[in-house]
């Protein structure tokens, strides 16, 4: 089949139509597309045969007319409401975005230098905080305070 | 003369349209009347297409329902005609889908169904097998043109494609089918 015949023969579902001159033209000339063309026509004509050879289906149950009035008049099943998607998703979001916040917001403790020791030559004290102030903040008992007076009698 | 005429003649019957402004401006029976219009079309189309009756029953009535419920949206951009194929179409497609409505489907050609007569030759058994042997969308291109003889433009607009493709699919179907029959043959 050349290039020509190619593009006609993408085009021959408008035999049915009857509206492609170009098409007609060609098929007088090439004998080729017209045995193509014929053999598409024979398969349209058994098709049509198909179905008036099945008259059964050409007929509609009795009771057809009335199922359909019937279901008509049936009230409508109660309608999904998309708005509580909506909600539900909406309400997630925020929360996820709220636990996002906090999470950024926090009171940061850490601090780059941490690791390095402030006092070198001095060990840290168990328990004793030295970067952080507020640790010394509050009651502190008896116990607590020797420990931190010996911490920083050391450090001196 | 013309008096008497007028008196025996039945006026003719509301189109679609003025059907569907009867039905908006609140007479219920409007739509009877369109149901009772399209449901022999409808169901032939899903009947072909599920081989099956109570299907194709269903699917028909879904069909109209949801017509019914949806008709304040139609905004008329297409016939009714066309919009009620386009709905029966999806349902076709959706129930199609169900994989032993499926199966019931493909193996119904090789044994046709209750109602239907016994095909009277070899070659019309074969050709059947082959329609049922195309892609479900493929085989509703091909019975919407043949069968219900709509333009290429309507079956594009029922199957929610550009013309071109419901020309190509068309095309490919037919296509396939000799193909099918040659190997059916051999």
């Amino acid at each position: 089949m050349s290039a020509e015949c190619r593009r006609f023969d993408e085009r021959f579902a408008a035999l049915l139509a009857d509206d492609d001159e170009e098409l007609r033209r060609h098929l007088t000339t090439c004998a080729e597309c017209r045995a193509e063309a014929d053999a598409y026509r024979r398969t349209i004509w058994g098709l049509h045969q198909l179905d008036a050879a099945n008259p059964a289906e050409g007929a509609t149950p009795d009771g057809l007319h009335a199922g359909i009035l019937r279901a008509l008049d049936k009230p409508a099943p109660i309608a999904r409401r998309p708005w509580r998607t909506f909600v539900i998703a909406g309400g997630l979001s925020a929360a996820l975005a709220a636990a996002a916040l906090l999470f950024f917001l926090r009171p940061h403790h850490h601090h780059p230098h941490r690791s390095s020791n402030p006092m070198p030559g001095v060990e840290a004290l168990d328990g004793i905080d030295d970067e952080d102030p507020c640790h010394l903040i509050g009651d502190i008992d008896d116990e607590e305070l020797a420990k931190v007076t010996a911490y920083f009698k050391k450090g001196v | 003369m013309t008096l008497q005429l007028a008196l025996v003649t039945p006026p003719p019957p509301d189109d679609d349209e003025t059907l569907i402004a009867r039905f908006r401006g609140g007479e219920r029976r409007a739509f009877d009347e369109l149901v009772a219009r399209h449901e022999k079309a409808i169901f032939r189309m899903a009947l072909r297409s599920l081989r099956d009756q109570a299907d194709a029953e269903d699917v028909t009535q879904r069909a109209f329902v949801q017509a019914f419920r949806r008709l304040d949206g139609f905004r008329g951009d297409s016939s009714f005609r066309t919009w009620l194929y386009r709905i029966a179409f999806n349902l076709v497609v959706t129930h199609a889908r169900d994989a032993g409505r499926a199966r019931r489907a493909m193996q119904s050609l090789d044994a046709p169904p209750p109602a239907a007569p016994v095909e009277r030759d070899e070659s019309s058994r074969r050709l059947r097998a082959a329609v049922a042997q195309l892609p479900l969308k493929q085989r509703l291109v091909v019975e919407l043109r043949i069968y219900d003889e709509l333009p290429f433009r309507e079956v594009a607009q029922i199957a929610d494609c550009s013309e071109d493709a419901a020309k190509m699919n068309f095309h490919h179907a037919l296509k396939k089918l000799r193909v099918l029959l040659q190997e059916n043959e051999a």
